[in-house]
């Protein structure tokens, strides 16, 4: 059954139409393509509203302002939050770094106190966590992971603790496409006392969610891999959360009053977003996230999923492919592999030469690739637009790949 | 159509002459390419200002691997100040081949490692 009409979707995507017929844009866990309907909201901001927000009084600024405010409001909408929970960001690794930083300067953290993580997650939220333990001589605990690379459950409920004052992870994997059991592991935390932060980036934009049910006190996502445009990321906190922190980055804007002797912030979520934003990049994420509800969440896991088993099934019959994937019904449209005797990064050079993108390497979750005995993976990730056709092409290229090899 | 993957670089991955460690090194070093966690150990025997012998040992790719060993192949005999004036482009003409950006840290990690040993 097919869940979407790809000849369709991908006529929505511009880049399609500037690219050799048939390429096989197999990177979207890097990056995601642009949809029209994105980007002429970039160029109707850029050509008929462009103003800074907020405070300017003449028509444009006023436009700007709606349309900023209009994107939080869709953006809260799309992860079932309130708009007073969205924090506009410039990107996912920024929002993590900030969150960890303002999770600092509110707390007392003290030496042999513990954050529980796990051993899958982006270099984004890892190496802050790692700083944050280091400053504070505080532990980091990692959860194992089950033979599909899903978070033990029951492992990571275990190793939460008195101690414990942070349980940070991700919803997904970015290298496995392993969709992690968070809601288990937040409400743990909760239980636990300790702040639960998740990491959205490879999930936002692939399948349903709701922070309202979710017990997780933050999560950050980036735009650009749900169809957004670049430079602009989301820090989700529950309110909460939000009125115990103060901002770590101090300008323009989120100020009420400043003085010789110092300054008294504006209310949250304003408050944290100090200097020019990224105005038209927020206006985009917004219609990204406008355009994707329009398909369908779960029309998207679902076709995305097909295309993952289909890919398993396909690379599996391949003689010397090692799968790095979570089944199907557990993933979020990631297939890493090896293949015997040749290096990652030269599957994926001789599989541009057969039109398919791919990455190779660690894709900056290092311990987990490392966890699963390699030194680096070919990733093929899955989008909205794709096809088996694609996975074809996969198919293909790494056929040649053993031919040039042998 | 695999300008990259010419036979001489694929005969200097799949059996490099050079891989193993200098008996009596004097200089050993490990380079990592941080893109794709690579990591190629190098050690050489330098008598005088001489390099007599390099020899490596690790993971990378076909390129980095055949880069490596034409690399101990060109720099056996010369001067530690011929090596360290050694540059990119030195490496690319060696190869043969375009090399694309993505592709550079690839090709350079021997050359890289070895004249941050030499210093």
């Amino acid at each position: 059954m097919a869940y979407i009409d790809t000849k369709k979707i991908k006529s929505d995507f511009p880049i399609f139409g500037n690219v050799p017929e048939g390429f096989a844009y197999l990177d979207n866990a890097a990056t995601s393509q642009t949809p029209c309907f994105v980007i002429d909201a970039l160029t109707e901001y850029y050509t008929k509203h462009r103003a800074n927000i907020h405070r300017g009084s003449y028509a444009l600024a006023e436009e700007a302002t709606a349309r900023y405010e209009e994107a939080r409001e869709r953006i809260a909408l799309f992860i079932g939050a309130e708009k007073e929970e969205i924090v506009v960001s410039g990107g996912a690794t920024l929002a993590s770094n900030m969150l960890i930083l303002m999770l600092e300067a509110a707390h007392t953290y003290r030496a042999g106190e513990e954050i529980v993580t796990t051993v899958s997650e982006h270099h984004s939220l890892l190496v802050p966590l790692q700083e944050l333990a280091e400053r504070n001589g505080m532990v980091l605990r990692f959860a194992p992971l089950d033979k599909d690379g899903v978070v033990d459950e029951k492992a990571v409920v275990k190793l939460i603790t008195r101690k414990t004052r942070i349980v940070a992870m991700s919803m997904a994997s970015n290298v496995t496409g392993a969709v992690m059991p968070y809601e288990r592991a937040m409400r743990a935390a909760k239980e636990a006392g300790a702040i639960g932060i998740l990491d959205g980036t490879a999930y936002i934009g692939h399948a349903p969610v709701d922070m309202t049910t979710c017990s997780a006190d933050a999560m950050f996502f980036s735009g650009h891999k749900m169809c957004g445009p670049t430079g602009v990321g989301i820090l989700y906190m529950k309110g909460s959360l939000m009125k115990r922190l103060r901002p770590v980055f101090f300008g323009g804007g989120i100020v009420e009053e400043v003085t010789k002797d110092g300054a008294r912030c504006t209310d949250a979520p304003y408050k944290f977003e100090a200097g020019t934003q990224p105005i038209a990049q927020i206006i985009g994420l917004g219609k990204a996230a406008e355009y994707l509800s329009g398909i369908g969440l779960e029309a998207i896991s679902a076709h995305v999923r097909e295309l993952v088993d289909y890919a398993r099934t396909e690379l599996e019959s391949i003689p010397g492919v090692t799968l790095y994937a979570a089944p199907a019904e557990k993933n979020i449209g990631i297939v890493s592999f090896t293949v015997l005797g040749i290096h990652a990064h030269d599957i994926a050079h001789i599989a541009v030469e057969e039109g398919v993108a791919l990455r190779a390497g660690h894709h900056c979750a290092e311990p987990l690739v490392r966890e699963l005995g390699v030194v680096a993976t070919v990733r093929a990730s899955f989008y909205v637009y794709n096809t088996k056709e694609d996975v074809d092409a996969l198919v293909c290229a790494i056929k040649k790949a053993q031919r040039v090899f042998t | 159509m695999y300008n990259l993957y010419h036979e001489e670089i694929i005969e200097h991955a799949r059996h490099p002459l050079h891989k193993g460690v200098c008996e009596n090194a004097t200089h050993t070093h490990k380079g990592v390419n941080p893109g794709c966690g690579d990591v190629l150990s190098l050690s050489v025997n330098v008598s005088g200002n001489s390099i007599e012998d390099m020899r490596f040992d690790g993971i990378g790719c076909a390129l980095s691997v055949a880069a490596c060993d034409m690399l101990a192949d060109t720099v056996k005999g010369k001067n530690v100040e011929d090596v360290l004036r050694m540059s990119p482009g030195d490496v690319y003409d060696m190869l043969g081949v375009t090399i694309t950006p993505s592709r550079t840290n690839c090709a350079l990690l021997g050359l890289r490692t070895l004249q941050k040993m030499l210093r």
